[in-house]
């Protein structure tokens, strides 16, 4: 009989070749695990890609607050453009006649020698000088315009600003969008020096205590055609940067207004300052540690990489054990229990108690199955000496209101039948 | 991936300090990858190994016993591998892994010395084969399924107490007739009169013939018919003890089995819940507590309710003649009143039913703790599941079927002695 079955269950490995589908099946995890992380990279890549608007009015820039739109409209114009980002090249470029440079941002990124460097470029060949909402940064240029500080800061100013000046290009283009800045003449009464779209509505009013002095001449776009000081060039102050960009040049005027404002020479420069990158940094600690000794740590990462695959890799897997069915054993008789006190059912558990210790003390005492409980606790009685009325109230009459009473009782019953032997 | 790997890259870190740089750095770890998966496609694949197992002889739980893994190298490679040998936790395998060194064409063998915890036939897990090569950067290893089956049978504890009840029951034998007298008392022979003999069984014409005082002597009858019946339903999944209810059940079946066929009874045993799960009998069979044994080993119990209408007519179709139906299972108030009891009649009609159940000692101890008000309520309610199970042993006594219930431990003794009472007393 054991030869047999020692034969029957002898076995041998069957062919290694493990269906293609139920390797599919074992791999479906990775397989899984892979198309995940492979959405989850192309879509931060995407992400990414839309956050190349961090460099706002860029001239290449698609996104909404890029001026490409702008920059390919001047070129369709027949406006020879220049783009850079380079100084030197916008320098060179600034420097031939009949050129205007527009610096669209950021110009606090320019050095005190970069802006001189424009500022003699532009002025030898009477070239003119367009910025964008430069902000307090166009005092560095001219110091015939400033930003207006005389408005009510309580001033909530119309949507669509109007022209309200002689200047012909914003006659012609009408209304414009509304900004958030102001400039004004640095000295009232300056000579050549127009200025357009002034803010209206409720609320507008010039106060004093400012640089500018109420009465000042101020708007949005400040056209100055030059005339003494430190600048002898001419300079356009366009005051709000939604004109220029992609997403705001097809609303109102914008469009008319920046594309003669931008088109009045043949050539334009548009160059657009970043950071040299060339910052000097603190020396960290890190630049006092010895390389070979980074190179060193840095090469550990491979070898505890390595470590963990192999400490990692399990040498076969866990082995399978069929449990039988076990079913615990007194389960139910504590799930009564808890049923009875939580109902407070004393009298009945008494009674159970009591009916057990009747059928074994009857056993005791050879009485046959027909003795009632009063023969029983008679015979007890008898047997123990007991007085019979306590031997009574024990086994029968009393009944518990607390739970120290029914306490009590059963130790009495317990107490009683152990005598009886 | 092996130690061996890691050691050559932490090897790199000589050249990487010497020449710290991105590009040695790179160098390097190329060099690194390109020997690792050279080393890759030089490792043998494990599936090159042959593999076959053969599992040692069957045991009864306790006995250790072995698996015999071969390994058989028919490629024309030269394999270095490190085996698992893999079983399930209750088979207690010592040392499941091995390494070897295989020429082409050479064989080796592993032994695993088992010592199974759970009756049952235990299934061999996998085998795991991790090969490498000779410079053993890299490890490939496969995993494969190899059939063996090790069979454990019942531990039989209680043939311990086989002699002495088979002493018993010898005693039976050539006991003088008014001692044991009764329908089930067959003439055996006669023989001398020696002090002690009761007077009445003094075979006087055969004194006379003897000029000698003769008694006749009787042995106890032969060839009765047993059918036990081992309930595996759901109630018999109990825990009591260190087993469970079934555990003993088998035990008892177990050791009558091995009294009764030792008297020269025929026994049958029959294990079921909703249906018949196995069936065992000792007709033609040479050794029968074996052959029981390898029936059941298989069984375990299970959530289903006994179906004992079929149970039996199975009792009923296994034995025509007269026979003493033992049915081993648990006093459940529900069981017995609403299955047992219904289907008692025609077993009694025919047959002399004994019935015999495994008492949970956990219920006696519950009972006795009496201290807190918690502890009576748990109390009362064991002691009341100990009168139900009296209850219902008062009420097979009065459909004419005699009950024994003890701890798993007792059961199998009190079985066998409730046997050998019926046999003295002639009533098989």
């Amino acid at each position: 009989m054991s030869a047999l079955i020692d034969v029957a269950t002898r076995g041998t490995r069957s062919s290694a070749a493990v269906p293609l589908t139920a390797r599919l099946r074992s791999a479906g995890v990775w397989i899984v695990a892979a198309i995940a992380i492979l959405i989850t990279v192309i879509a931060t890549m995407l992400m990414t890609s839309d956050r190349e608007s961090e460099a706002p009015l860029h001239y290449d820039s698609t996104a909404r607050e890029g001026t490409k739109a702008m920059v390919e409209t001047l070129r369709d114009h027949g406006v020879e453009v220049t783009t850079t980002e380079d100084y030197e090249t916008a320098h060179k470029a600034s420097g031939k006649p009949d050129t205007t440079l527009l610096i669209p941002t950021k110009a606090d990124l320019l050095s005190q020698g970069d802006i001189d460097g424009f500022q003699s470029q532009l002025a030898a060949n009477d070239n003119r000088l367009a910025l964008i909402d430069p902000g307090h940064m166009v005092q560095e240029f001219t110091d015939r315009i400033t930003v207006d500080d005389s408005i009510s800061p309580l001033a909530t100013p119309d949507k669509i600003s109007r022209p309200h000046c002689e200047v012909p290009a914003a006659q012609a283009a009408g209304g414009v969008e509304t900004g958030e800045t102001e400039y004004a003449e640095a000295r009232k009464g300056t000579e050549g020096l127009s200025t357009c779209y002034p803010f209206t509505g409720p609320g507008v009013s010039q106060v004093g205590g400012g640089e500018v002095t109420p009465g000042s001449a101020h708007g949005q776009l400040i056209v100055d055609e030059g005339g003494g000081g430190k600048a002898d060039f001419p300079v356009t102050v366009l005051g709000n940067p939604d004109w220029a960009t992609n997403a705001g040049i097809d609303e109102e005027g914008n469009a008319s207004l920046v594309l003669s404002q931008l088109s009045q020479s043949d050539h334009l420069v548009v160059y657009y300052p970043t950071e040299s990158g060339e910052s000097e940094s603190t020396p960290s600690t890190l630049d006092y540690v010895p390389s070979w000794f980074i190179a060193g740590a840095l090469w550990l990462v491979p070898c505890v990489l390595i470590l963990l695959l192999i400490l990692g890799r399990r040498f076969g897997p866990l082995a399978v054990e069929r449990l039988p069915v076990i079913v615990p054993a007194v389960e139910t008789v504590h799930g009564r229990a808890a049923l009875a006190a939580r109902s407070h059912d004393r009298t009945g558990a008494l009674h159970t108690l009591r009916t057990g210790a009747l059928l074994r003390v009857a056993k005791r005492l050879a009485l046959g199955p027909e003795a009632g409980p009063r023969d029983i606790i008679v015979g007890i009685a008898n047997a123990t000496g007991r007085d019979p009325a306590q031997v009574d109230s024990v086994f029968s009459s009393a009944v518990p209101s607390t739970d120290s009473e029914l306490a009590n009782i059963v130790h009495q019953l317990t107490l009683i039948e152990s005598e009886i032997s | 991936m092996t130690t061996r790997l890691l050691l050559l890259t932490l090897l790199g870190l000589v050249p990487v300090m010497l020449m710290p740089g991105f590009t040695s750095a790179l160098i390097v770890a190329g060099v690194i990858v390109i020997v690792a998966l050279l080393d890759f496609f030089l490792v043998p694949p494990p599936r090159l190994v042959s593999l076959q197992r053969t599992p040692g002889p069957m045991v009864r739980l306790g006995d250790p016993t072995d698996c015999t893994l071969t390994m058989v190298n028919d490629s024309p490679k030269r394999l270095r591998i490190a085996v698992r040998d893999a079983w399930s936790p209750s088979a207690r395998a010592e040392n499941t892994r091995s390494h070897f060194d295989l020429s082409p064409g050479e064989s080796s063998q592993v032994v695993t010395h088992l010592l199974p915890v759970r009756r049952g036939a235990l299934h061999a897990d996998k085998v795991t084969i991790r090969s490498r090569s000779i410079l053993g950067l890299i490890a490939r290893q496969k995993s494969f399924d190899v059939p063996a089956i090790v069979r454990v049978l019942p531990p039989f504890i209680s043939r311990r107490e086989l002699p002495s009840k088979t002493q018993k029951l010898r005693e039976l034998d050539g006991r003088s007739a008014v001692m044991i007298r009764g329908m089930g008392t067959e003439f055996d022979s006669l023989r001398d009169y020696v002090d002690g003999d009761d007077v009445r069984s003094i075979d006087w014409r055969a004194s006379a013939r003897a000029q000698d005082l003769v008694v006749k002597t009787w042995r106890p009858e032969r060839d009765r018919r047993i059918v036990i019946v081992v309930d595996s339903s759901r109630l018999a999944a109990r825990r009591c003890g260190d087993g469970t209810i079934f555990d003993a059940a088998l035990e008892s079946a177990l050791l009558l089995t091995a009294l009764a066929s030792g008297a020269g009874d025929r026994v049958d045993v029959i294990i079921a819940d909703a249906r018949i799960r196995a069936i065992a009998s000792s007709h033609r069979s040479k050794d029968p507590v074996h052959d029981l044994s390898v029936a059941l080993t298989t069984v375990h119990p299970e959530l289903y309710d006994a179906d004992w209408e079929q149970i039996s007519s199975t009792v009923l179709s296994t034995s025509r003649q007269h026979a003493l139906v033992v049915l081993v299972t648990a006093l459940d108030e529900g069981s017995v009143s609403d299955e047992i009891l219904p289907v008692l009649p025609t077993l009694l009609a025919r047959h002399r039913v004994v019935v015999a159940s495994v008492e949970d000692p956990g219920l006696g101890e519950l009972a006795a703790k009496r201290e807190g008000a918690d502890e009576i309520f748990t109390a009362a309610a064991a002691e009341s599941e100990l009168l139900t199970s009296k209850s219902l042993q008062t009420r097979l006594r009065g459909a004419g079927v005699q009950s024994v219930e003890a701890g798993p431990e007792d059961l199998p003794g009190a079985l066998a002695d409730l046997y050998i009472n019926l046999k003295a007393t002639g009533k098989l």
